[in-house]
């Protein structure tokens, strides 16, 4: 910073700086805009914990780091429980339910938790945590989002099934407002025992013209999915999954973020946070990505375009507003 | 291309790997965490796994699916077949079922292909199915896909007039506990118990099952007699073992045995009497995933038959017989691009036959396939299909069976599809090395081969149209085709008889299929065939080529549920006029009506809310008998009552 300042002080005792101006001008526009940034950038001192080494959470950093100016001090942590409180720290940032819990209730320091499902945040990290900064960028997608899906890769359907189990809380209101202001009709089975998943699977899809997967891992568990998938599939009734693992593993569809995608938002508001010190409200992934499996869609006799221009009808569907 | 292969087998352990680390940081199950929205699965809807979508099979296709069976009422597998545009369905005896396309009928129709699970069972030595003997209940049936013309390429050999393919349900399609019973008149006596369970990594399920009726014997205009009851007990195991995400292992054993009646007074050496029959089979199936739809599969299966049919206890005069199959097949499924799907793959095959009435020597026939077949999605709108089958009988023919078609979207709903194949028929080891004959006091020979018969050839032309209406909530199939068919084998006059290459023949026509449904519940099929038959020659020992299928075959399935678990469905089947060509004309069948009618009532049995259904059905509801292939087979009103739960 003084070597770039002090040059420009030579240049002005030299007769040819008029031929310039412009050129100096502009420098000390960008000057004077990315000083404060940069200087406040420069000073923030970010400290990155992973739930664990997994390669989502390290694709979350790496992704995360490179976004940020090369100056800024970010440090990486892939063991959450590793993470001493000692350390001095402008801004924590924790990737996963178990590194912001393990976090949250250690220190006050300001803390952006990233890819949790909003309901762990809201239960095990809001309410354990007595700091004033505090947000998040949840993992999960907007309940409008994903009915925003539905009503593109399946504009003839009405009602959409959601089995769930009573431990997951799933926010059923929301859900069915959600699907009754795009003309949807919720269909709810609860499951009652672990045993009784096929039968209530069964029954919900006896009224159900697809089924919308939710974060419950008692039923979407890897086990569980192949004959879930055998059992919608028979029964000529898509899936609409959670991530690209469900729509290779056979379902139709999915809208979800990737690591990359959160991080993007995440250093974003990193820089706003070296400005301002403050953090936004917790918000869902601004960016997504839709995936499609032709060979389901062809099968179900659905027709489906590629997944771009899924996600482009979404687009300009949220361009009108819901 | 094996480098892109191995890089997808990497990347899957990598990611079954990861999944064990995510999951491994899974949190209590009292809330989401990441791992919901991370986790990997296995490819569970693989291609070997999902039915080809009508609109893009190479071949005009004809699905019944679990309700159309249920609501046919049919507790035969050979019944359901009337529900296919242009199949005809009769029975040479109470015992033995006749299934065949597109006519070159006779008692053991041996010009399509038939499987369960990727199991052929059209068996040594005469190539004919035994549908009475087969380890396969109805109830055990997922759907049938019949493909309507020659496939070869995807089906092997034998794939001349069409294909039968029946899928049966998955091991891991039901848990608990079924139970059924049918009586009726006609001495209809069934009855069925499964049970199944889904796991973890192993699901199974096993069905246990009685199958018995009097034939024609209920006959109340008797003519000569009837001895051709039957009663069979069934047994079958389905259990798939998926260990990892990307292997699946597929077992599966079945078992039939039990008496059929047989023979008749008129007709020596063959007299009234009761044979005794036993099927087993084993079949394992090793699915493997590789990755972007990719997958391998080699299967492996056995069929055992057995027929203990002693003529005459006395003398003795046996007719009994032995066969066994074994088969090998290793299939590949690799997408060289997004638009182009390649399946290739071969297989070899050893039958065996002890049949010493039959044939002086045990028979055994190695026979191998190659093959390949192709979809290409040229553009949106274009499909191309391609493929072929090169085989070696074992019996000294060599064949290669092309196809080609080519799909045409007209629009989003309508489909066009113009197609051209060529398959062949070998001969079967009875026609080409028969030797029938039994040793005094009957010192006769009924069949003679002189072999060295060349394979029956089959050149198909069609052009086919789907179209989707859902705002009538329809849709329609049409099916235009000419089929060219040479080297017709058929037995001789004289006695010994011999088979030869005798005639040629065509057959042009049209098929068609629609679907509707309406209101709430209300399911309407129908289908149509019309059919026109020539042959270039008259053999004066055999009816006229051109009558033996009818001219037009309408069959309909109607079904309604009501709310209050009440559902009724009604069957229509008419068939024009014919003769089948090995037939007599005191064996004429008339035109022929005939109305079904299944009414059931389900209903909650218990507290914990099982379920228990009623059904009555009533076949050829009018009471007006009519002929089944022969004239002695008069089928009368059929009524019975299946009682069945779940629990």
């Amino acid at each position: 910073m003084w070597l770039q300042i002090s040059s420009i002080a030579v240049r002005l005792l030299r007769p040819q700086w008029l031929f310039k101006l412009p050129y100096f001008l502009s420098t000390l526009l960008c000057l004077a805009l990315s000083l404060p940034v940069a200087t406040m950038a420069d000073n923030l001192r970010v400290l990155v914990v992973l739930s664990s080494n997994a390669a989502p959470y390290q694709a979350f950093a790496s992704a995360y780091t490179q976004n940020l100016p090369n100056t800024m001090r970010v440090e990486i942590q892939d063991q959450a429980d590793s993470y001493d409180r000692a350390q001095k720290f402008d801004l924590l940032v924790t990737v996963g339910v178990k590194a912001s819990q393990f976090v949250a209730t250690r220190t006050v320091t300001p803390l952006l938790a990233v890819m949790l499902p909003k309901r762990s945040y809201e239960d095990s990290v809001l309410r354990t945590s007595h700091r004033k900064e505090i947000s998040a960028i949840y993992l999960d997608q907007p309940w409008e989002r994903q009915v925003d899906l539905i009503r593109v890769v399946l504009p003839g359907v009405n009602k959409v099934g959601v089995l769930h189990s009573a431990a997951m809380g799933i926010d059923t209101a929301d859900l069915s407002k959600a699907l009754s202001r795009r003309g949807l009709e919720l269909g709810l089975q609860l499951l009652k025992t672990p045993d009784a998943l096929f039968v209530n699977l069964d029954t919900l899809l006896d009224s159900s013209d697809v089924l919308l997967a939710v974060p419950d891992s008692e039923i979407y568990s890897s086990n569980n999915i192949r004959n879930i998938l055998l059992t919608t599939y028979r029964r000529g009734i898509p899936l609409i999954g959670l991530s690209q693992a469900y729509v290779n593993a056979g379902a139709l569809s999915a809208v979800f973020s990737t690591p990359e995608q959160i991080a993007a938002q995440a250093s974003a508001e990193t820089l706003a946070f070296a400005q301002t010190h403050q953090l936004p409200e917790p918000q869902y992934p601004s960016l997504f990505k839709v995936a499609v499996n032709q060979d389901v869609a062809r099968t179900l006799s659905v027709p489906i375009q590629s997944a771009e221009m899924v996600k482009l009808q979404m687009d300009s569907t949220k361009g009108r507003g819901w | 291309m094996l480098n892109h292969r191995h890089r997808h087998r990497h990347r899957h352990y990598i990611t079954i790997i990861l999944t064990a680390l995510v999951s491994h940081y899974a949190h209590a199950s009292d809330e989401p965490s990441e791992s919901d929205f991370l986790q990997d699965f296995p490819v569970v809807l693989t291609a070997s796994r999902m039915s080809q979508p009508l609109a893009e099979a190479s071949n005009a296709m004809t699905v019944i699916d679990r309700e159309m069976i249920k609501s046919s009422g049919f507790r035969n597998v050979a019944d359901l077949f009337r529900l296919v545009p242009g199949m005809y369905v009769s029975n040479y005896s109470g015992n033995t079922p006749i299934v065949s396309y597109h006519g070159t009928t006779d008692d053991s129709a041996r010009r399509m292909q038939v499987m369960v699970d990727g199991r052929s069972i059209f068996m040594p030595p005469i190539g004919a199915v035994n549908w009475t003997d087969l380890p396969l209940q109805i109830g055990d049936i997922e759907r049938i896909e019949v493909i309507r013309g020659p496939a070869a390429a995807s089906y092997g050999g034998n794939s001349t007039q069409g294909v039968i393919n029946i899928v049966t349900r998955d091991a891991g399609d039901m848990q608990g506990f079924e139970a059924s019973v049918t009586k009726g008149n006609g001495g209809i006596n069934d009855a069925t118990i499964r049970a199944g369970k889904r796991g973890d990594t192993l699901d199974y399920r096993v069905s246990l099952g009685v199958h018995s009726d009097t034939g024609y014997d209920a006959n109340q205009y008797k003519y000569g007699d009837n001895n051709d009851s039957h009663k069979t007990r069934l047994f079958n195991f389905r259990g798939n073992y998926h260990p990892n995400g990307i292997d699946s292992f597929d077992f599966q054993l079945g078992y039939t045995e039990g008496p059929r009646g047989d023979g008749s007074v008129d007709n020596s050496p063959n007299f009234p009497h009761d044979r005794h029959d036993t099927e087993n089979f084993a079949q394992v199936t090793w699915l493997r995933s590789l990755g972007g739809g990719d997958e391998l599969k080699l299967q492996y299966y056995h069929i055992y038959q057995d027929v203990l049919n002693t003529l005459e206890p006395v003398l003795p005069l046996s007719d009994s017989y032995t066969n066994t199959r074994d088969d090998l097949e290793l299939q590949h499924t690799i997408h060289t691009s997004p638009t182009n799907r390649l399946v290739w793959g071969a297989s070899m095959r050893r039958d065996w036959t002890r049949a010493p009435s039959k044939f002086r020597t045990e028979q055994t026939v190695n026979s191998a396939t190659l093959f390949a077949s192709d979809e290409w999605r040229m553009t949106p709108k274009w499909l191309l299909n391609t493929g072929a089958l090169l085989e070696d009988s074992g019996l000294g023919q060599t064949n290669l069976s092309p196809r080609i078609a080519l799909i045409y979207k007209l629009a989003p709903k309508h489909t066009l599809r113009f197609g051209v194949s060529q398959a062949y028929r070998n001969p079967s080891v009875y026609e080409e090395r028969a030797d029938y004959y039994f040793p005094p006091p009957v010192d006769y020979t009924f069949y003679l081969a002189t072999g060295h018969l060349r394979p029956e050839r089959l050149l198909s032309q069609e052009i086919g149209y789907l179209g989707e209406f859902p705002q009538y909530g329809a849709t329609v199939d049409v099916r235009i085709y000419q089929d060219q068919l040479n080297d017709i084998i058929y037995e001789t006059d004289q006695a010994p008889k011999d088979f030869r290459n005798l005639f040629d023949a065509q057959h042009h026509g049209v098929e068609v299929t629609s679907k509707h449904h309406w209101g709430s519940g209300n399911l309407l099929t129908f289908n149509y065939a019309f059919q026109l038959m020539s042959s270039n020659v008259k053999l004066p020992y055999a009816s006229d080529y051109s009558g033996t299928m009818p001219k037009h075959m309408v069959s309909a399935l109607y079904s309604k549920m009501w709310a209050n678990n009440v559902a009724f469905s009604l069957g229509y089947y008419q068939q024009g006029k014919m003769l089948s060509i090995d037939r007599g004309h005191t064996d004429q069948q008339q035109f022929t009506r005939r109305i079904d009618v299944r009414v059931s009532k389900q209903f909650k049995f218990d507290r914990a809310g099982h379920q228990a259904e009623i059904a009555l059905v009533v076949q050829d509801l009018s009471g007006n008998p009519y002929v089944d292939y022969v004239v002695a087979n008069q089928f009368n009103r059929r009524a019975f009552i299946t009682t069945s739960v779940a629990f």
